[in-house]
């Protein structure tokens, strides 16, 4: 500090302001007061007009995404799927279910709408995004999870939905888990800028000018070619009293909504708990309760459980890469162990005088 | 209501619409209900502890005019007890429990624990100080006492600089809620031009660079000394760029209804010593412990150990300002040191440039000491950040250790965040160092009309669209 400034002296700083913001030129005549407050509403109506311009041209780019989850999300929602399987759920079934194994074993059709880091209300909302705009498959294959009965306390990836808030099932299931959405929908560019944290407007304009087509994700198929993590050796370390699978008032009652919306479209359902490794198995609490909770609402609804928590699959740490996910080889056998139940229950079932399960 | 929400937009628009369509008396009220109702909206009940500051130096103002001597004096103390006293209760009580009964479990004398469940106003220790200021410079004859009771309210809670500062002067403010501010578009322009370049500073580069930095800092132990280094560096840039961010923000709002704020920041990471880092950084504050702290304990005069001792009083009361955590006083403390190491090494210093052939380079001279002061900075900021002090600890030795490159994304900082960081830092050296050189904003307002709006325009996208917007307070609202 020092003394040689007087107290009230101001130091240079202020004597010559922060230069990187001097005094506005003023040397024409100052303007009537009429005249600045005209001035000032066109600038401001004109930047208000190129938000709404900005926000439809960049949401239009981001619907013409063809690559990686926002690609399959546009696909799913603009009615470009229409395939006999529907394979649903979070990022195990978006990693666990190889459709072209399926269509190698049933000669039907399959697309993977799966989705990371969704819950239960975000799979319903895009299953009936689907049944609206696609036409009816004749199979969906539902991935249960330990956290299936509960819902989301934030949406995973916001900025995705924001395109699709005009679609009633996606906007009523945003606004449910963030009451702010109506900003996202109604308030150029807020969406964009608020929710959107992984730049996909920047990847719509990229799209636009590149038009790439090499895609990681195969008829929404994410095989991760990846080796055994830490992620489930930080995630025991973090639950050290063993894993509570997390339930809620509202998780079961869009588990419900599930069936029903199938029920309501004439689409047969089969819901499916694919394999865990055998060690993450050992430390979730209540679990055998949790499986028998499934089975208790697939039998009320009629509707297949098909636990594969038995398999041998879950035996061998090299096909996962963490304790919830497998990898791709471990995907490619799971994939064919489910086509193979599929195969047989689709015999019995679709030769059956009533089709369906 | 944070300056970077939705809410806060309709309610400054409100606020300059009304403002300019009534006359003066009526813009001084509808400033301090507008400033009320701002404040408000973080914990209303709090209105009233600001309140009560402004009834106690509002009233001591008026006494420190109409009597003298010890009655006079008086009053000031009073005043100052009062003021601090509402300070110490919301903002150090539980630290100081905290501490005595550490020290008396230490010494052998088990003390109770007792605190307080009381969460501290926003903005405290700013308007307390502001409102300290007026009082002394009543006293000391610098200010006349204000008689209207609407100006010194709206002079202690004018709402661009309630929260956060800068501490203003009442030489400064007071006598502008008098002046008549016309509705003049070159000014308004020039304020709106402000708050932009504050909102790139805190949206763009701030909030962006704290995901990173908090991440890293919640828990040190489980990151490598690369992840540990750049939290630090970016940590260095988001306190800067908030906080400067959130004073030109102030300012430019400021401005736009037609008041002049003081300055606060000058580009301090340009400094070539730690003496002159604190001539720019935060400098109504660092002002305000020159002028009420340094000063009257005797500032440089009375010798080396005196200046030492007062250097060490004052930024430890700084480091404490800043919070009631330990932490904070070592941050303050060191950046004592530093300022003393400065003193005393000064005529070290100066035979070492002469020796090297430094001395007759200024500008490598200036180079080394810039480079200094940032990394002198660098591990200040190490404790101004940091949970604990055994976080601080760990976080200062572990720098060099586990450097991998495939591991510098954390938890909630994605990899395709990081050029956008980069991004964000560059165009703010890039704009600082040009601005040294050249008048930006004299060749922005050159340009037609039409490119000069297309400009306008496409930075406000350029931030919206860049910016993250996920609620995160500016950082020094918790002083």
């Amino acid at each position: 500090m020092n003394h040689t400034h007087t107290p009230m002296e101001p130091d240079r700083s202020q004597r010559e302001g922060n230069s990187i913001m001097p005094e506005a030129l003023t040397g024409a005549e100052p303007l009537s007061q009429a005249r600045s407050w005209g001035r000032l509403f066109w600038f401001f109506a004109l930047l208000i007009g190129a938000f709404f311009l900005a926000d439809a041209g960049l949401l239009w780019s981001v619907r013409r995404i063809g690559t990686s989850e926002m690609g399959v999300l546009n696909r799913v929602l603009t009615g470009k799927v229409n395939t006999d399987i529907v394979i649903s759920g979070s990022s195990r079934a978006l990693v666990h279910y190889d459709p072209r194994e399926i269509t190698r074993g049933t000669g039907l059709s399959a697309y993977n709408i799966g989705r990371n880091g969704s819950r239960t209300d975000t799979q319903v909302a895009i299953l009936k995004g689907y049944l609206r705009k696609n036409t009816k498959p004749r199979l969906v294959i539902h991935n249960v999870d330990m956290h299936s009965l509960a819902a989301s306390q934030e949406i995973y990836d916001s900025g995705a939905y924001v395109p699709y808030l005009h679609l009633p099932e996606i906007y009523d299931m945003v606004r449910t888990i963030n009451h702010d959405a109506w900003k996202s929908k109604w308030l150029p560019l807020y969406g964009l800028a608020v929710e959107d944290m992984s730049f996909l407007w920047v990847k719509g304009l990229v799209n636009l000018a590149l038009r790439p087509s090499k895609d990681e994700l195969i008829q929404g198929y994410h095989p991760r070619h990846l080796e055994w993590t830490g992620d489930f050796a930080r995630y025991l370390a973090s639950n050290p009293d063993g894993i509570v699978p997390e339930t809620d008032d509202r998780g079961p009652v869009y588990f419900e909504e599930l069936m029903q919306v199938c029920a309501n479209a004439g689409v047969p359902l089969i819901l499916v708990y694919s394999p865990e490794y055998r060690e993450l198995q050992q430390h979730v609490k209540g679990r055998r309760e949790l499986m028998a909770r499934y089975q208790g609402v697939a039998d009320r609804h009629g509707v297949p459980f098909w636990d594969f928590s038995g398999s041998p699959l879950c035996e061998r740490k090299e096909l996962f890469y963490n304790g919830s996910h497998l990898n791709a080889n471990g995907s490619g056998l799971f994939s064919q162990e489910l086509t193979q139940r599929l195969v047989a229950h689709l015999g019995k079932t679709w030769n059956s005088p009533s089709p369906g399960p | 209501m944070l300056f970077n929400s939705f809410s806060f937009g309709i309610f400054f628009a409100s606020v300059v619409l009304l403002y300019f369509n009534l006359p003066q008396k009526g813009r001084v009220l509808l400033l301090l209900v507008s400033s009320c109702l701002f404040y408000m909206v973080f914990v209303p009940a709090y209105i009233l502890i600001l309140l009560l500051t402004i009834l106690v130096d509002y009233y001591a103002g008026i006494k420190l005019v109409e009597t003298t001597g010890a009655t006079r004096r008086f009053y000031l103390i009073g005043s100052i007890i009062a003021t601090c006293a509402i300070l110490f209760v919301f903002k150090y009580f539980n630290f100081f429990a905290q501490t005595v009964s550490s020290l008396g479990g230490w010494a052998g004398f088990p003390i109770s624990d007792f605190t307080l469940r009381i969460v501290l106003p926003i903005g405290l220790s700013f308007h307390t100080f502001q409102s300290l200021s007026y009082v002394i410079e009543v006293y000391r004859g610098h200010q006349r006492a204000e008689r209207d009771f609407l100006t010194y309210a709206t002079y202690v809670m004018f709402f661009p600089q309630l929260v956060a500062g800068p501490i203003e002067r009442p030489q400064n403010l007071l006598e502008q809620f008098r002046t008549y501010h016309g509705v003049d578009v070159a000014r308004m322009a020039d304020g709106f031009r402000r708050m932009a370049w504050g909102f790139f500073k805190k949206l763009v580069v701030a909030d962006r660079l704290a995901i990173y930095v908090n991440d890293v800092y919640a828990s040190p132990q489980e990151h490598n000394g690369l992840q540990l280094t750049l939290a630090t560096v970016f940590f260095a840039y988001q306190i800067y760029c908030d906080f400067s961010g959130y004073t030109d923000i102030a300012l430019g709002m400021a401005k736009v209804m037609g008041f002049k704020l003081m300055e606060n920041f000058d580009t301090p990471y340009y400094s070539a010593s730690i003496g002159e880092f604190w001539r720019r950084w935060h400098i109504s504050l660092s002002t305000w412990f020159r002028d009420y702290v340094y000063f009257p304990l005797g500032g440089s005069r009375g010798g080396i150990p005196k200046t030492c001792r007062n250097l060490m009083i004052t930024f430890a009361l700084s480091g404490l300002w800043h919070g009631a955590n330990w932490t904070y006083v070592c941050w303050g403390l060191l950046n004592g040191f530093y300022l003393i190491g400065g003193v005393l090494l000064a005529p070290l210093r100066q035979r070492c440039c002469e020796l090297t052939g430094v001395s007759r380079r200024p500008w490598i001279r200036r180079g080394i000491g810039i480079a200094i002061t940032i990394l002198l900075t660098l591990f200040a900021w190490v404790f101004f950040r940091a949970k604990t002090l055994q976080d601080a600890i760990y976080i200062v030795t572990h720098f060099h250790l586990n450097w991998d490159f495939r591991e510098i994304r954390t938890e909630h900082f994605l990899m395709r965040q990081m050029p956008a960081a980069i991004l964000g830092i560059f165009v703010l050296e890039l704009v600082q160092l040009a601005s040294k050189k050249y008048p930006l904003p004299q060749l922005v307002l050159r340009l037609p009309q039409p490119l000069r709006w297309a400009f306008y325009i496409g930075v406000v996208l350029a931030v919206t669209l860049l910016g993250v917007f996920k609620e995160t307070e500016f950082i020094y609202f918790q002083f």
